[in-house]
């Protein structure tokens, strides 16, 4: 997206937003500019800097130790045909069940803190990128691991030189897709047991404060959070690799 | 020397494609081995340059049992041998890379250090100095197999296995790249093995024609072909009749 593109949209969800709250004409709906106001003093004077920071962390850390354990895993899968038939119809079946039900679960085991927060956006991360590693891991074509063999290449080599390279769009699609969902979750996570993260930040002002700016300020830094880690892995993914396909 | 002694060799799924087998390859030799697709010739390949173990038998180069790939057999193959996601120059430099990667395990490692300088001078003798900085996928085909041959040459293989490797190549770029391996065959001193299904192809480029038909083999059935090292050998009466000759035996092979 180019810049112009990205400055036109922001104005014209502006525009729509401000008619929309110009017609409602209620507290429910602020104006834009009242958001921004509580933004500005809220991240200064307030403490939703301390709760950026905490959600942020949150999907950091999760979203770093899933691409750290499931993608290895994807890779053995997809070049182990006897370990992928036995592992295959397990995730299949974990693949589609909604883990987000598994919140207060997750929450009854771990307790407070972040830990179980980032445990539960760890899973879901994990199995998409599991699944997308796996596949693209499968269809490297033997011509290419057969050929970097015969220069030598062993195990360790064969990771460095194909396996992790040939992995990494899937790696870069699997984030791509799950950021969305990361955040949702997040959010979910943060509504239970907890005093920071945006999650609680925007509920405690929308249903207990009643101060409706300051909860679009908190879905506002929410929404660029997740803006900012899908541009993130954009930007990634035309620094690092600019072919197209992988046969 | 290259020799299989008693070499068998069974698929997963159980079809034999080698019995008992014998072959004695001499160095500097060049080498075509032509049959229909399914005969085992590119298992062969696999074999002699030890990506795959024989079910029983012994491959033997220059008095070592092969157990595992060695770093101076260089293998070049018809498609996907490079990698995608690097530069022509990355994929040159790779065998080394995977050398400096390995260290001096004495595993994978060869004896001599080959040095980097190697990689500019494959480069500018293949021809690919103004397209180093490209991916596999933005050259052409003929490029793409100048690149693999580079990567094997950089590593001052004295084998160089090649498994139709010009199959996919438009016939002006195919004529090009065979009197290129035959010059790189000589220049280098390397025992050249080569595998098509190209009848054509095997006169060219084979001192030895090695003719396999349906598995399983247990006899190798060679075909002199001195003549192929004559210059412009493709020109001659010789070269015909000898490709219809082949043509011939391949016909009475099947017919069997």
């Amino acid at each position: 997206m180019k810049k112009s593109d990205l400055i036109y949209a922001i104005l014209v969800l502006l525009l729509t937003w401000q008619l929309a709250a110009f017609i409602i004409n209620r507290p429910i709906l602020p104006y834009p500019s009242e958001v921004i106001r509580a933004l500005i003093d809220e991240t200064f004077n307030g403490e939703l800097t301390g709760h950026f920071l905490a959600s942020f962390y949150r999907v950091i850390v999760s979203t770093l130790v899933a691409i750290l354990t499931a993608a290895p895993i994807g890779i053995i899968l997809g070049q182990s045909r006897r370990l992928n038939r036995r592992l295959t119809p397990i995730v299949y079946i974990l693949y589609p069940v909604p883990k987000v039900v598994f919140v207060p679960i997750v929450l009854l085991f771990f307790g407070i803190g972040n830990f179980p927060k980032i445990v539960i956006i760890y899973i879901i991360l994990f199995f998409q990128i599991l699944v997308l590693v796996r596949d693209q891991a499968a269809n490297i074509h033997p011509e290419l691991i057969q050929s970097v063999r015969s220069l030598g290449a062993g195990r360790r080599a064969l990771f460095k030189f194909v396996y992790y390279p040939a992995s990494l769009p899937a790696i870069l699609t699997a984030l791509r897709q799950s950021v969305g969902t990361a955040v949702a979750v997040l959010y979910i996570a943060e509504l239970f047991a907890t005093t920071k993260g945006l999650g609680y930040y925007i509920y405690l002002n929308g249903s207990t404060l009643f101060d409706f700016p300051a909860m679009y300020a908190g879905i506002v830094v929410l929404s660029i959070m997740g803006l900012g880690l899908y541009f993130s892995v954009d930007w990634f993914e035309k620094r690092y690799y600019s072919w197209k396909f992988i046969r | 020397m290259i020799q299989l002694e008693k070499l068998s060799f069974q698929y997963p799924q159980g079809t034999v494609v080698f019995k008992d087998f014998n072959l004695k390859i001499d160095l500097h030799s060049s080498w075509a081995v032509l049959g229909p697709s399914g005969c085992g010739k590119t298992t062969l390949l696999y074999l002699i340059s030890g990506l795959q173990r024989p079910s029983s038998g012994k491959v033997i180069i220059n008095g070592t049992v092969l157990t595992h790939p060695r770093p101076q057999t260089g293998l070049i193959l018809q498609d996907y041998g490079l990698l995608p996601w690097s530069t022509v120059r990355q994929n040159v430099e790779l065998g080394l890379q995977i050398r400096r990667f390995y260290g001096p395990d004495g595993k994978h490692a060869p004896d001599k250090n080959i040095p980097m300088e190697n990689v500019d001078h494959w480069l500018s003798r293949l021809g690919l100095d103004s397209i180093q900085d490209n991916i596999p996928q933005n050259i052409s085909g003929g490029q793409r197999q100048r690149t693999a041959i580079a990567r094997t040459l950089v590593l001052e293989p004295d084998i160089l296995l090649m498994d139709e490797p010009f199959a996919s190549l438009d016939a002006p770029t195919r004529n090009g790249l065979q009197k290129l391996t035959k010059e790189l065959w000589n220049e280098q001193a390397l025992t050249l093995i080569l595998v098509t299904h190209s009848i054509e192809e095997a006169v060219l480029m084979g001192q030895y024609i090695l003719l396999l038909s349906n598995p399983p083999t247990f006899e190798p059935l060679i075909i002199n072909n001195f003549e192929s090292t004559i210059v412009d050998y493709q020109d001659t009466d010789e070269y015909q009749n000898r490709v219809r000759q082949l043509r011939d035996m391949m016909e009475e092979y099947e017919k069997k």
